[in-house]
């Protein structure tokens, strides 16, 4: 009896699992019903635009589904890597930073766009969108933005308050230091208001680098690794060491953590005059603060760093698709009909994302819609790509040996400088 | 025979269980620490005891050593004794009532998960500017510390966190420790005279060899895995990686540097200090008495 009713157990349960599988597989094959995965970072107005997108897809395309999962940014590289690793799970499409493509691009983790829909965004958008999603002459990403923090946020209300007017704002390097003087208030000791905070995770690396093409200078060598070890490195270094400390325009909290609020939450509260930033945070300051633009703040472009007038700009956010999925055609497809103009045009208004294309970002609607950072569009022409490492590495580097050269941890800046290309090369493949 | 076998079958599935969610990976740790792993690649290579030379001269490996070995022997000395003597305190209590409501009240903190009350602490609590507790050293008149940006207090305000977060299991463990402990020998004590700090000294504290040994055993291995709070409170390691300990360190060489030989390899050797500390411990805390 006990025999019977082990073999009756042991068939009951293979029974269900050979079912279960087989009915899953006959839904899939039978209704005809493809659902895409598809993840990105918790960002709640560029979260809308995607579900606003995936709605009107779903509409045209009643047979896919769109599956969005949206994750903390913290966790969301080591959940991308995770997944990627496990080959069974995941999302079909990845929301994907360019710094991390390069890793993931470079292991087969990602698939290749196929080559029509690459060579088209090669054609339309600027190189540096694409710079790091490129690997053996293949793309693996479309990118959603120009990643640029080349713009500069004032609190009007704060920068009236310090007597100034659209007539003071800063046209170079120097008037934008004056200005974060004349704008900062300090109490017992302690800054009550910053004018320039530019000490958030991004800035540091864009001004040092900027600046160092901006006045003639180098750092990266033909190898693709970098080098901070020459005299031009050194003096843009030492003024941005300058600006962290002995111009007194910000303190060293954005940049060691000990603030719970960051630099445009700050100014968006009136706590920081002016900060640099990417055109992504007007809508942050008027939806989510619910501040009026040209009113209660504005957005202008930064001062050139030196007299080349160059910029570095790095591949921010693109849409890349697992090498696994089991849905690579309709993932591309997606894809595709999001690097329309006019949806890529609607996503980049809604996000306040700079076009990655130069046709949108020139387009007479997008300049009508967002004319505030037309200006900025403008100068995007003189960008240049950062270089093929990940910028998350270099801004930190940036960062830590900033924040360590000006509270003394170093003997001299050369000892700073050695040990910023070092960090940074120990990285590069 | 037949208790054999169904104890076998009982035991089956945690048998399962184990070799696969904690051997296996321990053991792959360790394959993987002499490798050039990355899992996103078709083709890794064995590099012998490369990773673990790297770490001998590896700063930032020495930095988050140092940082861990602080941070566990402080939060542990420190846990022990205000958990010992707030057990007392409370075992001391004459009213049940009382005693039941200071330990749920005590044991609060642990009910919330770490990485919740990590970002209350970060956001709120030890903000420079407006957090609660620069705002309570203001209204005394001090100025204010930059509790997690300044290198010199971002560990000591990670253990003050800990220490608020942990504190309450201890005391839970030492109260039920010291309600084990015979009246009698208090009763005799008095008779013969025994202040509360003798008692304390001269029958609490030995009686409680078992329990103090097993709660220094669990926290010493606990403090050494914590990882939330260093994730939440420091900032990217903190100000020249004041707030980084071993595990932030192995996260970051796996995920931010993609680096899993590198990772295992320091995980292995965060596995190797646990060992020998926690065998140390149990043989020096071995007794062959009972009450």
């Amino acid at each position: 009896m006990k025999k019977v009713l082990t073999i009756l157990v042991t068939m009951m349960l293979a029974c269900s699992v050979i079912f279960a599988n087989g009915a899953k597989e006959e839904a899939t094959i039978n209704s005809d019903q493809i659902e895409l995965t598809f993840w990105s970072h918790t960002e709640p107005i560029w979260n809308d635009s995607y579900k606003a997108i995936a709605t009107d897809y779903m509409a045209e395309n009643p047979n896919v589904k769109i599956n969005l999962q949206f994750f903390p940014y913290v966790d969301f590289e080591s959940k991308i890597q995770t997944s990627l690793i496990s080959k069974n799970g995941g999302a079909d499409i990845y929301e994907m930073w360019g710094g991390w493509g390069q890793d993931f691009s470079s292991n087969d983790a990602l698939a290749a766009l196929p080559d029509s829909m690459a060579t088209e965004i090669m054609a339309n958008d600027y190189p540096a969108t694409y710079g790091s999603l490129v690997y053996g002459g293949k793309l693996y990403g479309m990118p959603l933005e120009f990643n640029s923090e080349t713009g500069l946020f004032i609190n009007l209300n704060l920068f009236h308050k310090a007597g100034f007017t659209e007539s003071d704002y800063p046209t170079t390097w120097n008037e934008l230091i004056s200005l974060g003087q004349k704008g900062t208030v300090m109490k017992d000791g302690q800054y009550k208001i910053e004018g320039f905070d530019f000490l958030n995770g991004d800035a540091p690396m864009f001004i040092l680098l900027s600046m160092i093409l901006s006045n003639g200078g180098t750092y990266i060598n033909a190898d693709g690794t970098v080098d901070f070890t020459n005299d031009v490195a050194k003096a843009s270094f030492e003024k941005l060491a300058y600006m962290a400390t002995d111009a007194h325009i910000c303190n060293l909290l954005g940049a060691t953590g000990g603030d719970a609020l960051l630099d445009y939450e700050n100014l968006f509260i009136g706590n920081t005059m002016m900060c640099p930033r990417g055109a992504w945070v007007i809508p942050i300051g008027t939806e989510t603060y619910g501040l009026e633009y040209d009113k209660d703040f504005t957005y202008i472009s930064l001062p050139w760093t030196g007299p080349d007038k160059r910029v570095v700009a790095e591949s921010g956010w693109a849409l890349s698709v697992d090498a696994q999925s089991k849905h690579k055609q309709a993932a591309f497809d997606f894809i595709k009909y999001f690097y329309r103009d006019d949806i890529l045009l609607k996503h980049d208004i809604k996000s306040g994302l700079l076009p990655p294309s130069k046709a949108v970002g020139q387009s007479a609607e997008y300049k009508k819609a967002v004319p505030e950072v037309t200006k900025l569009v403008a100068s995007l022409v003189n960008s240049e790509y950062i270089g093929y490492f990940n910028t998350d590495i270099v801004k930190n580097a940036v960062i830590d040996v900033l924040v360590d050269y000006v509270s003394g941890e170093f003997s001299n800046v050369d000892e700073a400088l050695q040990s910023l290309t070092d960090r940074i090369n120990v990285t590069i493949k | 025979m037949k208790s054999k076998k169904f104890i076998l079958i009982v035991l089956i599935p945690m048998i399962i269980y184990m070799c696969v969610f904690m051997l296996f990976p321990i053991i792959m740790s360790g394959v993987l620490s002499f490798m050039d792993y990355n899992p996103l690649r078709e083709n890794n290579f064995f590099v012998g005891f490369k990773n673990y030379v790297s770490l001998l001269v590896d700063a930032e490996y020495t930095k988050s050593l140092s940082n861990t070995l602080i941070f566990v022997f402080f939060t542990l000395v420190i846990n022990i004794i205000i958990s010992l003597g707030l057990s007392y305190l409370i075992t001391d209590l004459a009213s049940n009532k009382t005693r039941s409501f200071f330990r749920a009240l005590v044991f609060l903190p642990c009910v919330v998960p770490l990485v919740a009350s990590s970002v209350v602490f970060g956001r709120s609590i030890f903000p420079t500017k407006n957090g609660l507790l620069n705002m309570i050293i203001s209204s005394l008149g001090g100025s204010k510390i930059n509790w997690l940006g300044d290198g010199h207090v971002l560990l000591f305000s990670i253990i003050l966190f800990t220490l608020w977060a942990d504190v309450g299991y201890n005391t839970i463990l030492f109260s039920a420790g010291m309600d084990g402990i015979p009246q009698e020998l208090y009763d005799a004590s008095s008779i013969d005279g025994a202040g509360k700090w003798k008692k304390f000294t001269a029958i609490t504290l030995p009686l409680l060899t078992h329990t103090t040994s097993f709660v220094v055993l669990m926290t010493l291995i606990s403090y050494f895995k914590m990882f939330a709070q260093f994730n939440v409170l420091a900032f990217k390691g903190g100000p020249q990686n004041s707030g980084m300990v071993l595990t932030s360190l192995i996260y970051k060489s796996a995920f931010e540097y993609k680096k899993m030989g590198l990772a295992s390899a320091e995980a292995v050797t965060l596995f190797i200090f646990i060992f020998v500390i926690a065998m140390i411990q149990q043989k020096s805390n071995k007794t062959n008495w009972e009450y």
